[in-house]
């Protein structure tokens, strides 16, 4: 019984590499291994890679009989990623699986439901985990002879992580459950924790060098304090180096761990996955009843699609969040940027003009919410399509709140734009209105390519969110045609001076979205009424 | 009211409607049966103007469903076979949204939900995520949203599966006031007695084809429409 729900476990994490959801069939034997080849390469690869690099940097630690500190900040890394990596499929898999009701209801017994479910949350953690510990001990063994004790050391050192892993992660992905089911904005809350996660990475990111160099040239200093501090963790990182005493420890250590994770759930299982959800309840008030014109209405349509998935806010509107972003960064950076710009450009002023434009256009097409927006109507289209409503207005809606969704940050980066970087008037005007426009023809040309490649027959809104082609061709697209008005202004445009260049790509842009309209208009009462 | 003449539709080679003409005049309850696939949603999702036909006319109030649709759906309603409605909405959201389209006023729509609404037991959970509702409390939904706008024709698919007893007695009622206000219903059904109760006219199709229409008495005669529509699947 355990065999086969620890199967249908991995089947269900891996079930992307087995089936196509595109197709609503099973991969074929070819596509199943080139899915697994290419995750293999992910993983092995480019994480692993990445982790390797990072063991190598640190490698001087080893040299200099720091090996312990080495595998502390080895070990630490391989904690997080294998915590942050596990912790979301196990609030899926372990807490809310949607498949509880059914296997509840079936004469399986609960406890192996739970090790079926906690074997797969410990092999997730495993992976990522072994993702960063295998590298440290290869690159450990690269500089320290083999020896029994270190080999065993290293073996017992790569499963307490993984147990240590597993251990957070249940304790996450528990908090994660808890708060998902009381919390009333939960789409927006996790498009604003998804944000700070991701700045918090990037901060890490840019940094992870210098810190690990200022960690390389004071290891002394640090390793020191680490073993006043805190005795415990330098235990944790002479288990490799073949500490007979951590071993045995952190081994009978995380034995109890696991043992009181078990004994925690065997109790606390039921009552976890029959909880209630709680949902948003909107009670009746003044404005319940108000009356709206036809645009309105299937604008605010559009809004309530938009803002009811974090899928679909996360892939198509992450820019909202991080133009402003970019425009405070700016204004704070902005003498660094203004050297690479003026560097870049040769007509200064002009020239900065133009890339400004071109870069916040680029980071403008970053955003294509009313690209997936028709394929998104999915099995809904029938609403709309016996409705008395115009097919034209309904593209419109769509492409309106793109804009409005998009100018708005676009206008807060331009005005910190000008603000950074001390732009005349006339400057300053054509900083405010190009990208405004740009922002107008881009939510008309994804309105209309999302109508002209509309896919209704999907399982899973991600497949229309991140994977249609329409997405595809606005992200893509949209910074090619960023690009290309900064490129065609260097070796083209700026013999004609940033005013009439810009003038010229604002006509050619409005030109654009008036064929677009003018398309909608004729084109869309028919495109509708043969969507299926 | 409602004027199908000679429609025709196919699928590739299949042909789901064949010559099909019916004539639904104000004030009549008209009943569609026929067996799984005999084309009834596809005769019903063309009056609607949902889906495209091969040759025909429809005819909505004496416009005609191709050339004026937008003038034919702000005089009917439609309720399919699943009412697929939008989750990410609440009851109430979905009724406004469903009201903006057709211009109902604030005065009227807010009698429409709270009459309706309490008719079907429902207004205490209009204010939840209709990702929360059961079948049969979506197919409550799809029934007020219907009859929001006072409309003078009203499509049904299957408009009974999933209700419970009572409002499926209310659905019934509801239809019975639409035609005593000189409006019409045109719907499908499997269930042969709410048929033979409730219909004035009632049209059989199979296969694609109308094989038998009129009142109640010249298609059943002095036999139970079930025996009726057997004797005619058979043959």
């Amino acid at each position: 019984m355990l065999g086969i729900l620890v199967k249908k476990q991995l089947a269900e994490i891996f079930r992307n590499y087995l089936y196509d959801p595109k197709r609503n069939k099973a991969r074929s034997l070819s596509s199943k291994i080139m899915m697994f080849v290419l995750f293999a390469f992910l993983m092995i690869v480019v994480i692993g890679g990445m982790f390797f690099s990072m063991a190598l940097g640190m490698q001087v630690m080893i040299r200099l009989d720091y090996g312990w500190f080495y595998f502390i900040v080895m070990g630490f890394a391989a904690l997080f990623l294998g915590v942050f990596g596990s912790v979301f499929s196990t609030y899926s898999t372990l807490y809310l699986a949607k498949d509880n009701d059914l296997l509840l209801s079936m004469p399986i017994p609960i406890q192996d439901l739970i090790a079926s479910r906690l074997i797969s949350v410990y092999l997730m953690g495993l992976m990522y985990s072994g993702i960063v510990c295998i590298p440290a001990l290869i690159v450990y063994f690269l500089i320290t002879p083999f020896t029994f004790l270190r080999i065993l050391g290293g073996l017992v050192w790569m499963f307490v992580v993984s147990v240590l892993a597993f251990v957070l992660s249940c304790l996450l992905g528990y908090v994660v459950a808890q708060v998902s089911t009381r919390l009333k904005r939960k789409n927006i809350v996790t498009v604003i924790i998804s944000v700070i996660f991701l700045a918090i990475y990037y901060v890490f990111y840019a940094r992870a060098m210098d810190m690990m160099n200022i960690l390389v040239k004071n290891v002394a200093l640090y390793g020191q304090s680490i073993k006043d501090a805190s005795y415990l963790i330098y235990l944790f990182g002479k288990m490799p180096e073949g500490f007979l005493g951590s071993m045995i420890g952190y081994l009978a250590v995380s034995l109890l761990l696991v043992y009181a994770i078990w004994h925690i759930l065997s109790h606390s299982f039921l009552k976890i996955a029959t909880m209630t959800k709680t949902t948003t309840k909107t009670n009746k008030n003044k404005t319940t009843f108000h009356q709206h014109s036809l645009f309105k209405a299937l604008l605010l349509k559009e809004f309530g699609r938009f803002t009811s998935s974090a899928n679909y806010m996360l892939n198509c509107g992450l820019n909202i969040f991080v133009m402003p972003i970019a425009g405070i960064a700016l204004i704070i950076k902005s003498q660094e940027v203004m050297n690479v710009v003026k560097a870049l450009s040769q007509n200064v002023e002009g020239g900065l003009v133009v890339m400004i434009c071109a870069g916040i256009c680029l980071l403008a097409s970053m955003n294509d919410m009313a690209a997936p927006a028709t394929s998104l109507e999915g099995k809904n289209i029938w609403i709309v399509q016996s409705l008395p409503i115009e097919a034209s207005l309904l593209v419109k809606a769509k492409a309106c709140m793109q804009y409005i969704l998009t100018a708005l940050p676009v206008c807060f980066l331009s005005l910190c734009v000008i603000f950074a970087f001390r732009l005349s008037l006339l400057s300053s005007l054509v900083v405010l209105i190009f990208p405004q426009l740009y922002c107008l023809f881009t939510a008309l040309f994804a309105a209309w390519i999302g109508m002209m490649r509309a896919n209704l027959q999907w399982t899973n809104e991600l497949y229309p969110i991140k994977q249609s082609l329409s997405v595809t061709i606005c992200l893509f697209g949209g910074w090619a045609v960023s690009a290309l008005i900064g490129f065609f202004y260097i070796y083209v445009g700026h013999y004609l001076g940033m005013g009439v260049y810009l003038l010229l790509m604002a006509i050619i842009l409005l030109v654009l979205s008036y064929v677009i309209v003018h398309y909608i208009d004729h084109h869309a009462s028919e495109r509708f009424m043969n969507m299926h | 009211m409602l004027q199908i003449k000679h429609l025709t539709k196919t699928y590739g080679n299949k042909i789901a409607v064949k010559d099909l003409s019916l004539h639904i005049k104000p004030g009549e309850i008209y009943g569609f049966i026929g067996h799984n696939g005999a084309g009834k949603t596809t005769t019903l999702r063309s009056v609607v103007g949902i889906q495209q036909f091969d040759q025909g006319e429809i005819l909505i109030a004496g416009k005609n469903n191709q050339e004026d649709p937008l003038a034919c759906k702000k005089v009917i309603a439609y309720i399919p076979d699943n009412p697929d409605l939008y989750e990410f909405m609440t009851g109430y959201k979905y009724l406004n949204f469903v009201a903006d389209i057709y211009g109902v006023d604030s005065i009227l729509r807010q009698e429409n939900i709270q009459k309706y609404g309490d008719l079907f037991e429902i207004t205490q959970d209009l204010g939840q995520p209709i990702s929360t509702y059961s079948h049969g409390m979506k197919q409550k939904l799809a029934i007020i949203a219907a009859w929001m706008h006072n409309p003078q024709l009203i499509i049904m698919d299957e408009p009974f599966v999933g209700l419970d007893p009572k409002a499926s007695h209310l659905l019934k009622g509801m239809m019975r006031e639409v035609c005593e206000k000189n409006g019409a219903i045109f719907f499908s059904t499997h269930v042969l007695e709410v048929a033979e109760k409730l219909c004035d006219k009632i049209a059989i199709i199979k296969n694609g084809e109308l094989i038998k229409q009129g009142t109640m008495e010249e298609v059943k005669g002095d036999e139970s429409l079930e025996d009726v529509f057997l004797e005619l699947e058979e043959e």
